[in-house]
């Protein structure tokens, strides 16, 4: 059995305070696995991105965890110090975001900012931290790396300047890689090198990854398990395989309809999901989907669904799928 | 017959230098969906600037209804600009913030003089917003109240406002969130059907595109290098530049992940277009020929145009593979 790396339960966040707080997660569990690739999928104002800055402790100012726990490779990080949560992120957990160019620092060479993490976290020389980033600069695929390592940042691509964030991120071993849309902003082409160099970095180094991301067709490429996000919960949790081959979440169900796809057969209409996303500050009551849901019950704007399984590899939140509960209703 | 849209040889160099628009032809019929796709870079949303005349051309020229819009007067441009509209990317930047909805949606008749009065603005506002799902009460309120789906219903009513022939969309739904996506193209397919327009439709997604266009024509490096009836072009595409565009679209299902062609490294600047074939640096299977001699977009099927040396000597190679195998 694989062991369990990061182990988030019942985590709430919430913007502000007393009357005017936004709750943002509203309990949120989830867990990755050592090695695995986790892909997070939600929509705008799902709550994916805040639920990996919160297991960082990197929130936004205004932002606070209101309870819950998150914890790493045994330790409590919700309560860790500022020593300690330095000391993992960068040795342990790192991150890659969707817009390369402005989360590197543009005037320092790509070289020097691999580099940076090699002296601070592994106490490298100088002279060593610069080989070992050439290494990592060629190892990410980089043609020339000699060269290149002493580059700006505006000199490189956008696929060459995440391939540099992947190095960086990658350069001290860490066991688990948050990538945040890390696909995003780049073309299809080269989103596809990116994907495949993540998947193989995931092998080689026996990394744990959580791909945070909108895109369905992200998620067939690299996630081995999927956990689906709508109203700052997770609302369902399942195998990859599972979740393409028989989604249980009615909000599952419709975006992998309403996603197209190449092998599609032609059809005049597309499926889709009624209504909008609703914003964080009007979030509906009881199973925040019921306002859109097609296959709503009584009791759906009022009491919120827990994640139950379905299945040994699939879990949902919705009492649609609760057989038993609706019946004595 | 004449065609509804004609350009022909269109160029676009900035700055002296950037050849962003680099000879490109195309047509367009009537009520028909041409997808132009391609990656950041190739020029796709500069051809839907000078369709729009929002820039000129450096050289080349585009015919609406056979009227060179190039040697047209200024009154004529205007009657055309009612015929030609567009949607943009972006509904939170492409609306007016301090216009209300009604407003927005009835301003370009108010702009051509073709209602007058707050009474008629009113109603017609509200005839147009039931048109896409929304309703009277929307009528006074402000873009900020919308969601990105919503406002991007009012940029389309915008655009059917004066009945054009013509709508240019660049990217229309690749800035909403994915369960609105659906609701968005699904309108834009009713409203075609209903007013008979034409779409010039800007994508980078080929899903997307292969659902609602009727042809495809891909772009690189300011150039078309591929020009098919949508049903040829997806099931055999001639370009290997186009092969790769579709293999790198992400797989539908995890049994799906498709066999890659990988492309080598980033597009080349539009400074520096490479000799002969511009693809040629990254082709997988560039030869001599390909570096010396550029190869015209030609006929290699029916009603299907491919610019390469051999666009149909090379098998097409299966790009489903069957990864079911690789599992943990």
């Amino acid at each position: 059995m694989t062991q369990q790396l990061l182990t988030i339960s019942d985590l709430q966040v919430a913007f502000g305070s007393g009357e005017n707080a936004v709750q943002a997660l509203r309990g949120v569990d989830l867990s990755v696995h050592r090695g695995e690739c986790l892909g997070l999928v939600g929509e705008s104002g799902s709550g994916k991105s805040l639920t990996a800055l919160a297991a960082m402790r990197l929130l936004p100012n205004a932002a606070r965890i209101n309870a819950g726990s998150v914890s790493f490779d045994g330790e409590e990080l919700t309560s860790a110090s500022r020593g300690k949560l330095e000391y993992l992120r960068g040795n342990d957990i790192s991150m890659i975001f969707q817009e390369p160019m402005s989360a590197l620092n543009p005037v320092m060479k790509v070289g020097d900012q691999i580099a940076a993490p090699l002296r601070k976290h592994m106490g490298l020389s100088p002279k060593a931290a610069r080989a070992r980033a050439i290494d990592q600069l060629a190892s990410v695929g980089i043609p020339d790396p000699q060269r290149r390592i002493d580059n700006y940042p505006h000199e490189m691509s956008g696929g060459m300047l995440q391939r540099v964030m992947i190095a960086m991120a990658l350069s001290c071993e860490p066991k688990l890689l948050i990538a945040d849309e890390p696909t995003t902003a780049l073309d299809v082409t080269i989103q596809a090198q990116i994907l495949d160099l993540l998947r193989s970095k995931q092998k080689e180094l026996d990394l744990a990854i959580i791909v945070i991301t909108h895109d369905f067709g992200v998620v067939a490429e690299i996630a081995d398990r999927v956990n689906v996000m709508y109203g700052g919960r997770i609302v369902e949790e399942a195998r990859v395989r599972d979740l393409f081959d028989s989604p249980q979440h009615p909000y599952s169900i419709g975006l992998l309809n309403a996603t197209p796809t190449l092998e599609m057969a032609e059809q005049r209409r597309l499926p889709a999901i009624g209504g909008a996303v609703p914003h964080i500050s009007e979030m509906p009551s009881g199973c925040a989907f019921h306002p859109r849901c097609p296959e709503r019950r009584s009791k759906c704007d009022s009491q919120v669904p827990k994640l139950d399984p379905v299945s040994p590899n699939q879990s949902v939140a919705c009492w649609a799928r609760r057989q038993s509960d609706d019946q004595a209703a | 017959m004449t065609k509804l849209l004609e350009a022909n040889d269109l160029r676009k160099v900035f700055g002296g230098a950037v050849r962003a628009v680099d000879g490109v032809s195309f047509s367009l019929d009537e009520r028909e969906t041409l997808a132009l796709v391609g990656e950041s870079g190739c020029g796709k949303s500069t051809v839907s600037r000078l369709i729009l005349r929002l820039t000129d051309p450096t050289e080349g020229t585009i015919r609406f209804e056979g009227q060179d819009m190039g040697r047209m007067s200024q009154r004529a441009l205007k009657e055309v600009r009612r015929e030609i509209q567009f949607v943009f990317q972006d509904p939170f930047s492409s609306l007016d913030p301090r216009m209300t909805a009604g407003d927005i949606v009835t301003e370009p008749l108010a702009v051509h003089g073709l209602i007058k009065g707050r009474a008629k603005r009113r109603d017609t506002a509200t005839d147009l917003l039931k048109t896409v799902g929304l309703s009277a009460k929307h009528v006074n309120n402000w873009p900020r109240q919308f969601s990105g789906g919503q406002r991007q219903r009012l940029g389309i009513i915008r655009a059917f406002a004066l009945g054009p022939r013509l709508i240019v969309a660049d990217e229309p739904v690749s800035a909403l969130d994915v369960s609105v996506r659906s609701q968005v193209i699904n309108i834009l397919q009713d409203m075609q059907e209903d007013k008979g327009t034409a779409y010039l439709f800007i994508s980078h997604d080929m899903a997307t595109v292969k659902h609602i266009a009727d042809r495809v024509a891909v772009m690189y490096l300011g150039k078309i290098v591929e020009l098919a009836p949508k049903s040829s072009f997806f099931s055999a595409p001639q370009h290997p530049y186009s092969e790769a565009l579709l293999s790198a679209v992400p797989a539908s299902h995890p049994d799906k992940r498709r066999e890659r062609i990988l492309l080598q490294g980033d597009p080349p600047s539009p400074v520096n277009i490479p000799s002969g074939c511009r693809f040629h640096t990254r082709c997988p299977l560039a030869q001599e020929l390909c570096k010396r001699e550029e190869p015209p977009l030609a006929q290699v099927a029916d009603n299907h145009a491919a610019a390469c040396h051999f666009a149909q000597a090379w098998p097409m190679r299966s790009r489903v593979a069957d990864t079911s195998a690789s599992g943990p």
